[in-house]
């Protein structure tokens, strides 16, 4: 994948995660305001209990307010399992669209170290022609300087790390970064 | 980035149930303007009123959805060309410079 290509893919996955995020903190605000709407409904129901303890209320009337509150809190407690319903969904798709950015932002490593690649290969190409456009040159300025040396090795050897990558495949420690 | 996602109209379609209700009472006068046997002209160009209201409103809300998605495009591409060019720049960053060649010396004959 080209760095473009997961550019754009980490892009999208920030819009849906900050949608998701957004759907999440509304579900959960409306949870909450049932929520405080039933704790109302409860305050409520306990002060008819202490209304008609102190004989502010009679039966009929603590009774009749008593049926109404608890018929809202019933009502309320429907609506907030549907909200917590909502709020779960909400959760899950959050998670979901989190997952996915994971992996759009691991894509986009992964491009990005390809790239890098590419780029120190083709440095790496460009050293080495260079390397052998100078012991080239070398030799000429041997010859011309009459030097009696016999081949090139008696004019130029590669560092020990750098033979033995080249012989044996394997970068010494004294080469790792 | 802040993006308009639609969701910051409350309920896209309430004007479009409004207005579906009003046109089922129109239809419901109407009807009963029919029945009655009277002057059914002024409840049928009502009617008409509304369905053209439900024609616009149906429109606008398909011009804002479309609005809405160039948007998003708009602001995926920029923050993806943002993204990419931090990448770009790191890559290039990690490739130290070529090494610059020395005065030959064989000019000097």
């Amino acid at each position: 994948m080209s760095i473009e290509a997961a550019s754009r893919f980490v892009a999208q996955t920030e819009l849906a995660l900050e949608a998701a995020r957004e759907v999440e903190a509304h579900a959960n605000a409306a949870a909450n305001a049932i929520a405080e709407r039933i704790s109302e409904t409860e305050s409520r129901c306990r002060k008819i209990r202490a209304d008609h303890a102190a004989g502010r209320l009679t039966d009929a009337q603590a009774g009749g307010l008593f049926h109404l509150a608890e018929q809202d809190r019933a009502d309320l407690l429907g609506l907030h399992r549907d909200a917590l319903v909502q709020v779960g969904e909400a959760v899950r798709q959050t998670q979901a669209a989190q997952d996915e950015h994971r992996r759009a932002i691991d894509d986009l490593s992964k491009a990005e170290a390809a790239a890098r690649f590419a780029a120190m290969r083709a440095y790496a190409e460009e050293l080495d022609s260079r390397l052998c456009q100078a012991v080239a040159e070398l030799a000429a300025l041997a010859r011309q300087a009459g030097s009696t040396a016999n081949g090139l090795t008696a004019l130029f050897r590669p560092s020990n790390a750098l033979s033995s990558m080249c012989r044996f495949g394997q970068v010494p420690p004294a080469a790792q970064s | 980035m802040k993006i308009p996602d639609g969701r910051n109209r409350r309920r896209p379609d309430a004007m479009l149930e409004q207005l579906s209700e009003r046109l089922a009472a129109a239809l419901d006068r109407l009807r009963a303007a029919v029945l009655a046997g009277v002057d059914t002209e002024p409840h049928r160009q009502a009617v008409s009123a509304i369905e053209a209201d439900i024609a616009r409103e149906r429109t606008r809300q398909q011009e804002a959805a479309a609005e809405q998605a160039q948007q998003r495009a708009s602001a995926v591409a920029d923050r993806a060309a943002e993204l990419a060019a931090v990448s770009h720049h790191r890559v290039a960053s990690c490739i130290p410079p070529l090494p610059t060649r020395p005065e030959s010396t064989n000019d000097e004959h």
